[in-house]
């Protein structure tokens, strides 16, 4: 009797084991309670202190820009606890699926129409005409990118951090490596011609790289585009263009950097945690494919040997797919009017004067743009550069199932980078379920 | 019918449990029912629930990642769980042998690990395996051994985070098969000594059997914790490359929180639910076979 009892308490023991277990599992995808579904209130903003979400960096631009918001107006922006670029995703719909969202957040810049599409953000023509924001103040094409296709104005874009070539100046000068050209043009400044400066800096006995892009996603587009090709996805957005000839051909070359020629690291040395800056500043790395958004940083930190910043390399084109610093109010927040103040004040000269002088990022306000100036006497010494970067800008075009798309390609893309296939095997057998998930917009 | 005495005797006790009862049915029960109707809509976290009935259960059929994560959930499962408890079982040995000197010592050391955040305990295996400057090729290459990529390599990414996991996880089960075997009655080993029975002879005739008990308890949480691993997964590989490490909760993950398909997401969590409780279930009837319960 007694070992009956005890074989019974084992095995509820067991199995509320498991439960539990699971019912942890369980319980992570339960999303707490459907938002109100508010309507917005006054398009006009009142004087009530606002929250904000973003994720974590170390760019100062935007609480800087809060600061003198306050000083303005009176009006507090207070900043969540900010998480990690990786984990935002994460917070973004956590925070919106509740009742109290931040009255504005951050957004990807790849993900605008998608969450737009979803309801997540508000539409912000209703403001834009009560609180009279002249559009016409800020760079046409980075209004438009938030756009939608029916008309809805998704979100605001601030600014951008164009993605540019950093070079160490001081290595190319020592290896006798002519300099990239200082202005945007591709004339000697090819694909062929950033390989061979590639070739000259890499110094494998040393631990130095000629050259890493592999780090910065921006690639696809960038590369893909500039060889002729439509960019990741196809205007209307519903093609998956990477997998067409230009695409495969910029991605294989891309690959080959690390795989053929041995110029740019190891895939698995290019995911360890910030190694594209802490070989850039240890003066291992002579060109780096990375955003504006990495200037204040080296500014701080590689001051041992002088570096500037030069376009991308041209091929059939020479654009670049910047990285927008895209601002939303969320369809939910209880003070629409007053988080669209405080992104208006974001897009105005005065905070754009912010940004530029911190070197923080391009601001979308044209005023503010035309005071983005070469630093002279300090590295990167042609700043300026990012004025013809954000005239070059070609972003790529909008889907409402980036994130789906990119959870098929992308993973099988890393095949590509580590060698163990080609760009054409990869993004052949890719292609068909891509163009599925944006044909049936990821649902 | 209660009379009005009993139930006024029952006061105090319900509300003894009254916090733990709110408790639980605030932050279990309801977003368990919550996940289990989220499971038959679809709701993208911002907007309205909308009823798709079965749908959710039925797009299982079509996702070649799900099963590609199942396949993988199923390998890091089957080469952990034995691998965790083997060594663990032989590390309790040692660390049970009263001849050990400075035992208390290993058993701190090797329950360690255990006890250590999961994210930073692979942020340093993930320093670990960098290529050609991590500590791992470094040794390799001191024995003229060239390195691999070990994480971004389809072939050795998954072992690579089998192995992080396994030095992880090893001292828990090496705790409880520790104190099952400080419960063995130490007059059985001199009997059998005095019987002539050799140091094998007694660790498959007397420590093994006697030891099943915390053996069965070991395996089944084992089990259940290698089906849900995800931290180790998203700090080191986030399932690449090439899907290669994507396990089962990192592909719920990204389906809920990434894409926004929480209605699917929350599928698979019950489908993840169904498949632990049967194999749980399975081992309660097997376990009649071999566990001895003295």
């Amino acid at each position: 009797m007694q070992q009956n009892r005890i074989v019974m308490g084992r095995r509820a023991f067991l199995g509320a084991t498991a439960a539990t277990a699971s019912a942890g599992l369980l319980a992570a995808c339960s999303g707490g309670s459907e938002p109100s579904g508010g309507q917005a209130g006054a398009a006009t903003p009142s004087k009530q202190t606002i929250t904000l979400a973003d994720w974590s960096n170390g760019n100062t631009a935007v609480p800087d820009a809060a600061a003198a918001y306050k000083k303005k107006t009176g009006v507090t922006v207070n900043f969540q606890a900010p998480v990690s670029y990786d984990d935002y995703s994460t917070r973004f719909r956590t925070v919106l699926s509740g009742n109290n969202p931040p009255d504005v957040v951050r957004v990807d810049d790849d993900f605008v129409a998608q969450y737009a599409a979803e309801g997540g953000l508000a539409d912000l023509n209703r403001y834009i005409k009560a609180q009279h924001f002249d559009k016409d103040e800020v760079t046409a094409n980075l209004y438009d990118f938030t756009v939608q296709d029916d008309g809805a104005q998704a979100a605001l874009a601030i600014g951008i951090h164009p993605r540019i070539i950093f070079y160490n100046k001081t290595m190319f000068r020592e290896k006798g490596v002519p300099l990239p050209p200082a202005t945007w043009t591709d004339e000697a400044w090819k694909w062929d011609d950033f390989l061979a400066a590639a070739k000259k800096l890499t110094d494998h006995d040393n631990g130095v790289w000629g050259s890493m892009i592999l780090n910065d996603v921006g690639y696809e587009q960038t590369f893909s585009w500039n060889n002729g090709g439509e960019g990741t996805f196809s205007k209307n957005g519903k093609k998956f263009t990477l997998a067409d000839k230009q695409g495969i051909e910029a991605m294989q070359w891309l690959a080959d950097l690390t795989n053929k020629h041995h110029v740019q690291p190891p895939y698995g040395t290019i995911k360890q945690t910030n190694a594209p800056e802490s070989l850039f500043t240890s003066q291992k790395l002579g060109m780096l494919f990375t955003s504006s958004g990495d200037v204040p940083y080296f500014q701080k930190n590689a001051t041992d040997f002088e570096w500037d910043i030069a376009a991308v390399p041209g091929q059939v084109r020479q654009a670049t797919a910047g990285s927008m610093i895209v601002y939303a109010v969320p369809a939910h927040s209880k003070r629409k009017a007053d988080g669209f103040a405080f992104l208006a004040f974001l897009c105005s000269e005065e905070a754009g004067k912010i940004y530029v002088d911190g070197h923080a990022f391009t601001p979308a306000n044209k005023a503010a743009a035309k005071l983005v100036k070469g630093t002279a006497g300090s590295s990167p010494a042609h700043y300026d550069l990012l004025s013809s970067a954000v005239a070059h800008n070609h972003a790529r075009n909008r889907t409402l199932a980036s994130a789906a798309a990119a959870k098929i390609y992308q993973p099988a893309m890393e095949q590509v980078w580590n060698g163990e296939k080609t760009a054409k095997e990869v993004l052949d057998s890719v292609r068909d379920k891509v163009d599925a998930a944006l044909a049936n917009g990821g649902s | 019918m209660l009379s009005a005495g009993r139930i006024k005797k029952s006061v105090p006790g319900w509300l003894f449990v009254a916090p733990l009862a709110v408790g639980i049915a605030v932050f279990n029960l309801y977003p368990i029912l919550f996940s289990l109707y989220t499971s038959f809509t679809s709701w993208n976290g911002f907007g309205k629930h909308a009823w798709v009935g079965l749908a959710n259960f039925f797009q299982m059929g079509q996702d070649d990642i799900l099963w590609k994560t199942l396949r993988n959930t199923l390998y890091y499962s089957v080469v952990t769980v034995p691998l965790t408890i083997i060594i663990a079982l032989v590390l309790a040995l040692l660390c049970n042998n009263a001849r050990l000197p400075a035992r208390g010592f290993f058993r701190t050391a090797y329950f360690t690990p255990f006890v250590t955040n999961v994210v930073a305990i692979s942020l340093v295996w993930f320093q670990l395996y960098a290529p050609n400057t991590g500590l791992i090729d470094r040794l390799l290459s001191f024995f003229g051994l060239e390195g691999v990529s070990w994480l971004t390599s389809s072939t050795w990414a998954m072992p690579a985070v089998i192995l992080v996991a396994t030095w992880h996880g090893l001292g828990y089960p090496m705790l409880i098969l520790l104190s099952g075997l400080q419960g063995i009655p130490r007059g059985l080993y001199e009997a059998a000594s005095v019987d002539g029975a050799s140091a094998p002879r007694r660790l498959f005739r007397i420590t093994l059997p006697l030891l099943s008990p915390s053996l069965f308890f070991v395996i089944i949480t084992q089990i259940i914790a290698t089906f849900q691993v995800f931290g180790i997964i998203f700090v080191m590989t986030k399932g690449g490359p090439s899907n290669a490490t994507n396990v089962y909760i990192y592909n719920l993950y990204q389906e809920g929180f990434v894409l926004g398909k929480f209605g699917y997401a929350s599928a698979l969590a019950w489908v993840l639910f169904i498949i632990i409780m049967a194999i749980t279930i399975v081992q309660l009837r097997l376990q009649k076979r071999w566990v001895f319960y003295g």
